[in-house]
């Protein structure tokens, strides 16, 4: 249901037509609006791992959202738990768009680990995004990552549970 | 191109040998929900079979032993592989984890179809000792190994 400038009544009557477009219309389409998000919580017996050095999927299934939007902006969000298995290493994520990477060179942000007790310890990434003026349709947002060479990045899915969710605002 | 293998799998020995065989033709592998995946940067039909094989064949080879315990000190932990599959080969590539870091790598001689080699020294910890074919099929396979201390 599209958005439609509303009007300006003067001293013409009210006719089930304009009510119709103006009215109910525009209300579908701000409670349409409202009702769009999604949201996948993750858990496994293992976590997820990789060692990728170019942008890959995170996990092609579990965080991968389809969302039908209205046109407009959209919120993601992810949050999550990351360790790597080296030390002074970073890993980066990102957020593909209808698989096409939405931010450029190392992406939206980066996971750095510096002490070396911390490849034993998950520490808490929260990732938020706006991704604006998209065209009204079904979107595939999926959450990526890559790391350093020589590191493993790891997320839980075991101990705690990520949470990837995407809403249009 | 994601080339998926279902199965578990272990991240860093995965790494390790997908490098090894494919080199610079992948960007690293992915591992969770009970898939793992090779990143092929360059997914000629050649990378593609080699990624396939190493993940179908992935710790099939049969091993002597699934796990081993020692103790400091005493005997050192003998690795042994006995399968058709490394029958005509003449050296077969290792990799040494502790702790799920990378201790040690190389080569060592199949005779006769079987491998046989030692760790040497090892101090106490959790081993895991993966042996890979570099030609043919690219199996591997893994064995345990539990050192206590002295």
């Amino acid at each position: 249901m599209a958005w439609t400038s509303p009007k300006t009544w003067t001293s013409e009557p009210l006719t089930s037509i304009d009510l119709n477009t103006y009215v109910r219309d525009n209300q579908n389409h701000l409670k349409d609006r409202i009702d769009s998000s999604v949201s996948r919580v993750v858990s496994g017996a293992a976590n997820y791992s990789t060692t990728a050095t170019e942008w890959v999927d995170v996990d092609p299934r579990e965080l991968s959202l389809t969302l039908q939007t209205h046109g407009g902006d959209v919120l993601l969000g992810f949050t999550g738990a990351i360790r790597h298995h080296a030390n002074n290493k970073a890993s980066y994520f990102n957020i593909a768009v209808d698989d096409k990477d939405y931010f450029s060179d190392d992406g939206v942000t980066q996971f750095h680990n510096a002490a070396r007790e911390d490849v034993f310890r998950f520490k808490p990434l929260s990732i938020v995004v706006m991704i604006p003026a998209l065209a009204p349709g079904s979107h595939v947002f999926k959450l990526r990552w890559k790391t350093g060479s020589g590191n493993t990045a790891l997320m839980d899915v075991v101990e705690t549970h990520p949470q990837f969710w995407a809403k249009e605002i | 191109m994601d080339i998926i293998g279902v199965g578990t799998f272990e991240t860093v020995a995965l790494d390790h040998i997908a490098r090894q065989i494919i080199g610079r033709g992948t960007s690293g592998i992915s591992v969770g929900a009970g898939l793992a995946r090779i990143h092929l940067i360059n997914d000629s039909a050649s990378n593609q079979r080699r990624a396939s094989d190493i993940l179908n064949h992935f710790e099939r080879l049969r091993m002597l032993d699934d796990v081993i315990s020692a103790r400091e000190g005493q005997a050192a932990p003998v690795i042994r592989c006995r399968d058709l599959a490394i029958a005509k080969d003449t050296e077969i590539a290792y990799l040494v984890l502790l702790a799920g870091q990378v201790q040690a790598q190389g080569l060592q001689s199949v005779v006769s179809g079987e491998l046989s080699f030692t760790i040497e020294r090892p101090t106490a910890g959790s081993y895991r000792v993966f042996v890979y074919r570099t030609r043919g099929n690219y199996a591997s396979g893994s064995v345990q190994i539990v050192v206590q201390a002295a």
